[in-house]
């Protein structure tokens, strides 16, 4: 998952650095805040990633709470 | 007393057009009290009277009562007027660079909440002092908790207060002054607190977040309408629209980088580091409920600052280009495009996020005080009736010093607020060691951080110059890479942790993660 947020992060960069700095509005939104709703989009796809493998590693999935 | 605010988030010449219309707007202001008095009675009756309950809501908080009680305690007051009007000088660069640092700060939550919830359940833990005390086992560490939590908890509710006492000077039509506006709200706060504890806090932030999204919408629908279209809304800035839509920003701060770095660093002290959200963790009710939370916290954020404060300020930025004070833009623009009602209820709902992040800081404020300086250093055997006794006591004694520093040193909270973002920064690289890499130090633990706030000071105090300069956060980058540099640096030649406290904090977390 380290891998998978490096490339976001590269991709955040990139799209900011070209795409951030053009005044184009798309369907009536600044690119650059199309460009805000894509990065929180692959931060949301991450998320649910993450939940996916961690319920993965800890066998027949999520088991909620600590035992007591 | 003839005093200009400095915080100030509507503009006083309100007041007159308010005092037309005083009925509705009293009507407005009644009814969110009448709510705020039914969720008082209903979490009051819930209320066990047990520390526990008082502290974490005995840990059974479900998750869209927490997503919302980490929202509208992340959501000021001063935040909601503040950000229209830093779109309003800075533009869309600004919106986008605390969006990715929302973004950042989302997994870092999930990552760091899932093993303070553990940890906490594990070792019944309630607060960072808990945590990071009794990982490093040093008062040394305990102390700088509470000394961030002092710092942190104090700024900002005393930023609170001062944005309260305006919005209900204006609300009333100028005949509640702004001091007794300041000290109405404490009132209100400290009874809401001290008969509820967090749960009730929690309850009354779900209903405050709900109300601010509400209004936030009917605030973008109208301005939407007025200006033709959504594309209307960036049209109409001219010929600022190319610099106003685009990094660099109409100042020319915010490069591809600095937003990246200045959004991080913003989010990550007010947000995954702060007292008031680390304490919020443990009161969860399951730790597989922090994917919803989280996810439901990017989703939230995403829309209310992308449509919500960032059409506000752009469009004020359109119909008011030469505006007196810019963080007059959200309240001016409120009372010029939605019916008097509904303008009155975004005074409210500036008023609901004051009350909300007041109620959550002093809460946080006295629990770490009584429980990490208190209890550990001068009564270590204090019976849970007589902590609960004491967090009343503090809590009474931080809300009327709040009340006394906003009356007598407005000037201060700004700059303090900053610092004090950046002193619970201070914490984070403690908080990976105590949760993540077991070859952390005692020795790190209590130097890295102390180097981290000695830069830090430094730069604030133009004793050194800042080698990352960010007019935004000033010594804030520097002092964060002091501190992880000599956190790893000293970890690695010094002792870690004993073998039996790696079992007990990374054993735990490797079992059950």
């Amino acid at each position: 998952m380290v891998a998978y947020f490096t490339v976001v992060a590269l991709v955040t960069y990139m799209g900011l650095e070209y795409l951030g700095t053009r005044p184009v509005l798309v369907a009536g939104l600044p690119v650059l805040m199309v460009v805000t709703r894509g990065v929180s989009l692959l931060f949301i796809v991450g998320l649910l990633l993450l939940a996916h493998r961690a319920s993965r590693r800890s066998g027949s999935g999520p088991s909620g709470d600590l035992p007591e | 007393m003839s005093r200009v605010p400095l915080l100030q988030v509507v503009p006083p010449g309100l007041a007159e057009e308010i005092s037309s219309h005083l009925p509705q707007t009293l009507t407005v202001l009644l009814a969110y009290l009448v709510v705020l008095g039914v969720i008082s009675c209903l979490a009051g009756n819930r209320f066990t009277g047990e520390l526990s309950d008082y502290v974490t809501a005995s840990g059974n908080l479900g998750w869209v009562v927490s997503t919302l009680t980490i929202l509208a305690t992340i959501w000021s007051g001063v935040a909601l007027a503040g950000f229209p009007s830093s779109v309003y000088v800075l533009g869309g660069a600004f919106i986008t660079s605390v969006m990715i640092g929302v973004c950042v700060s989302a997994p870092l939550l999930w990552y760091f909440g899932r093993r303070i919830w553990i940890l906490g359940k594990e070792h019944d833990f309630n607060t960072p002092g808990d945590l990071l005390g009794g990982y490093y086992q040093s008062d040394t560490v305990r102390l700088y908790t509470v000394i961030a939590s002092l710092f942190f908890n104090v700024a900002y509710t005393v930023a609170q207060l001062l944005a309260g006492g305006i919005v209900l000077n204006v609300l009333s039509g100028g005949i509640l002054p702004v001091e007794l506006g300041m000290v109405s709200i404490v009132l209100v706060v400290l009874i809401h607190i001290t008969t509820t504890g967090v749960r009730g806090i929690a309850w009354l932030d779900t209903f405050n977040g709900l109300l601010i999204l509400c209004v936030l919408a009917a605030f973008v629908f109208f301005i939407t309408r007025d200006a033709g279209g959504v594309m209307g809304v960036f049209e109409g800035l001219g010929d600022q629209r190319a610099v106003h839509i685009t990094l660099p920003g109409p100042l020319g701060i915010f490069s591809p980088l600095q937003a990246i770095a200045f959004g991080t660093i913003f989010v990550l002290g007010t947000c995954v580091v702060s007292p008031a959200v680390w304490v919020r963790m443990h009161a969860l009710r399951s730790n597989q409920q922090l994917l919803r939370v989280t996810v439901t916290y990017l989703v939230i954020m995403t829309l209310v600052h992308v449509f919500g404060t960032y059409f506000i300020g752009t469009y004020g930025r359109v119909i008011f280009p030469d505006i007196e004070n810019p963080d007059f833009v959200s309240s001016v623009l409120a009372f010029e495009f939605l019916p008097f009602v509904l303008a009155s209820c975004f005074l409210v709902m500036i008023l609901a996020a004051v009350i909300s992040t007041a109620d959550s800081y002093l809460h946080v404020l006295a629990v770490t005080v009584v429980r990490d300086l208190i209890r550990v250093l001068f009564v270590p055997d204090m019976e849970p009736s007589r902590e609960l006794k004491l967090n009343y006591l503090v809590i009474v004694l931080a809300a009327g010093m709040g009340v006394v520093l906003a009356i007598l040193y407005p000037g201060f909270i700004t700059p303090l607020a900053v610092m004090a973002g950046g002193l619970t920064m201070q914490l984070l690289p403690l908080l990976f060691g105590a949760v993540a890499w077991p070859r952390a130090s005692t020795e790190a633990a209590i130097i890295a951080p102390a180097a981290g706030i000695l830069v830090l000071v430094g730069v604030r105090f133009n004793l050194f110059p800042d080698p990352f300069s960010s007019p935004l956060l000033p010594g804030l980058v520097a002092s964060l890479l002091v501190n992880c540099l000599a956190f790893v640096l000293i970890s690695y030649v010094t002792k870690p942790q004993p073998l039996e406290r790696i079992e007990a904090f990374h054993g735990v977390l490797h079992k059950n993660l």
